[in-house]
């Protein structure tokens, strides 16, 4: 078969199944089920696929998943993070859209501390979420900024994809986690300002509350000293121990886990029932992730080896453009990719191409790998498949639907646009960071 | 809580005895997963104390880890399709008429129900033949290579069942 | 036309050799025999690979019996080997392990294309003597044992992880063939590597038996001729040794040498943990093997 038939198959069944409303993971276990009988070979084929499906989550690599899930929802059931945030909110009096720029803040912060965009979203959509809905924020600002700072945790050090793309494509891992963080700011302020000037223009859509001004600094600041800066703690022991040198950033994250169950026992807010509702509630979250997974990472795999995916891209060499066409071909390759696969598989299906590509036209190595984790972020908010869409349908109330959830990423995805074409402009962002370091 | 309700919105009657066990063994199946998250977040902890105050390490512990992943996902799908909580892509089925929409779920239910099946009917044959190839994991545990092929077998078996049941509910409400 | 798949990236260095071969056989053997590669590891994981060939889901793969090692726990002796490939035809060791290949998983060992490559330890810390009491290693299940027996901690570490543990100080070193830790960017956080080496890095040549005995004579003959080819250029393997450990010592990676007498004692760990595991999966061809792949000590 032909490899624009292959690709045709593939990807036409898939959008066909997923269109009419299968769920995700059943639509990529259906198109994996037509693919491995005819690319992989009949009855051999679906046996391979079991197999695939079986190896694919039996990984190491994705154990932070339910571990940061768990930090969160551990913070959450006992009600420390809500107090947290509450104490970071009565810093902020007054200003329209008070709880969004929270988000943006909370989770920009958040983002620097926890290498798992999963985790962060699920974190402050759990947290945030029904607190803006219950004060009648418009969708859009209640769940946007909490999905859209939840792909800068991939950006921003420590990041678990970045390192992983660094070595799959041979690129200086430390210049890569230094050079996203430029970009990964400039964001969180395009952000920030988005929201703030909506909120402006548009008062209704994130009503001011009455709470009042704190008459005195010390009454303001109080609540942040007693229950945002202790919670740091738990930070620093994930941070800490991944520094000092005790534990990988996996094992950092089961750590971080035992120092969230720690600290709200120290609260005296730990309740079995509330450890109870935390560990099913994780169950919850990162097994709808995990078992999309399954299937789109064995879907991956087939569309490999059907030939789709090197047809494709061996068309583009075949092009011969300058090193500028070259990255935009990339990038638009790796946006529409990123609409219907995870970004593991993403890498693994891509880097082997680009990375020839790029070292025969001359094109800086850090650059392109900043450029694509940002391409790879928006993969995270671009529907149908889009990671954080789907975390922010697993924490969100049954009133909201996934057509406001789609709404709400869509200013963001166009901020991360904007973004993506200003460090496409201006290299430095991402490169003179990483240059100052040598 | 979470369950009852799903329980309710998907027509098991928790009073009769069938939809009572049926109810057990989905809840089950939740608690399991619960469970093993939260032994792997210990297991992981406990290595790296052990390791760092000088008492040697867990060795299977990240094997451990990998498969309790493993196990976790397979055993809590089928009691994430009972909860209702797979993501699905509803914006163009949100705009068709009830009646028609009623229909497409029921085929839906079927297609799905189809795909499960193939998949445990394959899990199945995958645990026999790798039983009968003899072929062991041989890395710190040591076993059978065959066990690690049951959990899906397991999982894909149940999510038929969901499935099927889900269909012959949707049915019966179409002929009411 | 053959399918066929490769356990190792596009472009690294165990998947040279392979390339070569499958452009050579398909320069020279039009009309005969044409080989076409759906892809790396991103088509078939490397793990899976071994019951790929075994169920004919593809014909032909470049891959390790490392991985396959759990349908065929003896395919783990092409890593023992302290016989080169040519001396292994010769004395009947290949053609025991290639029948226990077809007898167990339905494969046929066609070819060795890496030998005489080793492992070696590299480290962030000195080492002292061949001391690695308490130091922590990340290892892989080929050589975890023998870590252990060195009275290092193994820790098992995803690939994606390693360069943090290193810079971090969760592991103090790894394990690693003598090529190849460029492709993975570890070079830098690198200070150490330990001599002598261990095992002989195996790479090789998998078949399907179905595809295999479906062969015509004129197409066994060619195919004969070209195993003979990328073997003979097996030779070439310690010349690119040599090479990358001169590019390791341009990225300042030091070279450590254990002392002799420990040296000696060092390897002799080494196999005998090895050989132990095969032992221990299945004990029935493990003593034939050692004969004619060991070098006897
Ligand atoms: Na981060
Ligand atoms: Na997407």
């Amino acid at each position: 078969m032909e490899w624009y038939w292959a690709l045709a198959l593939m990807l036409g069944l898939m959008f066909g199944l997923m269109g009419i409303g299968l769920p995700v993971a059943f639509t990529f276990l259906g198109v994996n089920l037509v693919g491995a009988w005819v690319f992989l070979g009949g009855e051999a084929g679906l046996a391979q696929l079991v197999r695939n499906s079986v190896g694919s989550v039996t990984s190491f690599s994705l154990t932070p998943i339910p571990l940061f899930v768990l930090m969160g929802e551990v913070l959450f059931h006992t009600g420390l993070a809500f107090r947290a945030i509450e104490a970071i909110e009565r810093l902020i009096a007054r200003l329209p859209g008070r709880l969004s720029v929270v988000s943006v803040l909370g989770g920009t912060t958040f983002a620097a501390l926890s290498g798992s965009t999963i985790a962060n979203t699920a974190m402050m959509g759990g947290v945030m979420l029904p607190e803006m809905l219950k004060r009648g924020y418009h969708p859009t600002l209640a769940m946007g900024p909490i999905m859209a700072v939840g792909g800068i945790a991939m950006l921003v050090p420590p990041s678990a994809l970045a390192v992983m793309l660094g070595s799959l494509a041979g690129i200086s891992i430390a210049q890569l986690l230094i050079g996203g963080i430029v970009p990964g700011l400039v964001m969180a302020a395009c952000f920030l300002a988005y929201v703030m000037i909506r909120c402006r223009i548009d008062p209704q859509s994130a009503p001011i509350d009455d709470a009042p001004r704190e008459p005195d600094a010390w009454t303001r600041w109080k609540p942040f000293m007693r229950d945002v800066l202790p919670l740091f703690s738990i930070f620093a022991a994930v941070v800490g121990s991944m520094l000092a040198g005790w534990a990988s950033p996996t094992e950092s994250a089961a750590i971080g886990v035992v120092a969230s169950v720690a600290a709200t026992a120290c609260y005296r807010a730990l309740t079995l029932r509330a450890l109870q509702k935390s560990l099913v509630e994780t169950a919850r979250v990162s097994v709808v992730i995990l078992f999309v997974l399954v299937a789109s990472t064995t879907f991956a795999q087939i569309l490999s080896f059907s030939g789709a995916t090197s047809g494709a891209l061996s068309l583009i060499r075949g092009l011969e453009l300058s090193p500028l066409m070259l990255v935009l071909g990339m990038l638009a390759i790796l946006l529409v990719l990123g609409c219907v696969i995870d970004q593991i598989s993403m890498m693994m299906i891509t880097l082997p191409f680009f990375m020839p590509l790029a070292n025969a036209a001359g094109i800086d190595p850090v650059w392109l790998g900043v450029l694509m984790l940002v391409a790879m972020e928006l993969g995270l908010l671009t529907p149908p498949f889009g990671l954080l869409l789907m975390v922010m349908q697993s924490v969100a109330p049954p009133p909201i639907q996934l057509r406001q959830i789609y709404a709400a990423a869509t200013p963001f995805v166009l901020i991360e646009l904007a973004v993506l074409g200003l460090i496409v402009a201006l290299p430095g962002l991402a490169v003179g960071l990483p240059r100052l370091m040598q | 809580m979470a369950l009852q309700e799903a329980a309710m919105e998907t027509g098991v009657s928790i009073r009769s005895r069938p939809g009572h066990l049926y109810y057990l063994l989905m809840k089950a199946c939740g608690a399991t997963a619960a469970l093993l998250f939260g032994g792997m977040a210990l297991l992981v902890s406990a290595d790296v104390v052990l390791r760092n105050v000088g008492l040697g390490s867990i060795a299977w512990s990240v094997e451990a880890t990998e498969y309790i992943l493993m196990i976790a996902t397979f055993v809590a799908a089928p009691w994430l399709l009972y909860l209702g909580d797979h993501i699905r892509v509803d914006v163009v089925v949100r705009a068709l008429p009830a009646r028609t929409r009623h229909r497409l779920q029921l085929a839906i239910d079927v297609v799905c129900c189809a795909i499960c099946a193939v998949l445990a009917w394959q899990a199945a044959a995958v645990a026999a033949d790798t039983a009968a190839q003899g072929s062991l994991v041989f890395k710190v545990l040591v076993f059978p290579e065959w066990w690690l092929n049951l959990p899906m077998a397991f999982s894909c078996a149940l999510l038929a069942i969901e499935f099927a049941r889900r269909f012959t509910i949707g049915l019966a409400a179409e002929g009411r | 036309t053959l399918k066929a798949v490769s356990a190792f990236g596009q472009d690294t260095f165990f998947n040279q050799r392979f390339k070569a071969f499958v452009d050579k056989v398909n320069a020279d053997g039009k009309g005969i025999m044409k080989i076409h590669v759906v892809g790396g590891p991103e088509a078939i994981p490397p793990l899976e690979v071994g019951n790929a060939v075994r169920t004919g889901v593809v014909d032909l793969a470049n891959t390790t019996g490392v991985f396959h090692a759990n349908l065929v726990p003896e395919a783990l002796a092409g890593s023992f080997a302290e016989k080169s490939m040519a001396e292994l035809r010769a004395n009947g060791g290949y053609a025991l392990l290639d029948r226990i290949h077809r007898e167990k998983a339905n494969m046929v060992w066609l070819a060795r294309v890496s030998d005489g490559l080793q492992y070696h330890i590299y480290t962030t810390k000195k080492v002292d003597a061949g001391n690695f009491a308490g130091m922590k290693l990340r290892s892989v299940p080929v050589y975890r044992a023998f870590f252990q027996a060195l009275g290092a901690t193994p820790l098992q570490v995803p690939p994606g992880e390693v360069f943090t543990a290193l810079e971090r100080g969760v592991v103090d070193g790894y394990g690693w063939p003598s090529v190849g830790i460029f492709d993975l960017g570890w070079q830098e956080k690198t200070k150490y590597r330990i001599e002598p080496g261990f095992y002989n890095v195996e790479v090789g040549l998998y078949m399907n038996q179905n595809t295999w005995k479906k062969l015509d004579d004129a197409q066994r003959a060619f195919l004969d001729k070209q195993i003979a080819w990328v073997e003979s250029e097996n030779g070439k393997d310690l010349k690119a040794a040599e090479a990358e450990k001169a590019r390791q010592a341009g990225a300042k990676i030091e070279s450590i040498a254990i002392p002799d007498a420990q040296a000696q004692q060092f390897r002799a760990r080494a196999y005998e943990t090895g050989w132990k595991g095969i032992e221990q999966a299945s004990p029935q061809y493990v003593a034939k093997l050692r004969e004619l792949f060991g070098s006897g000590h």
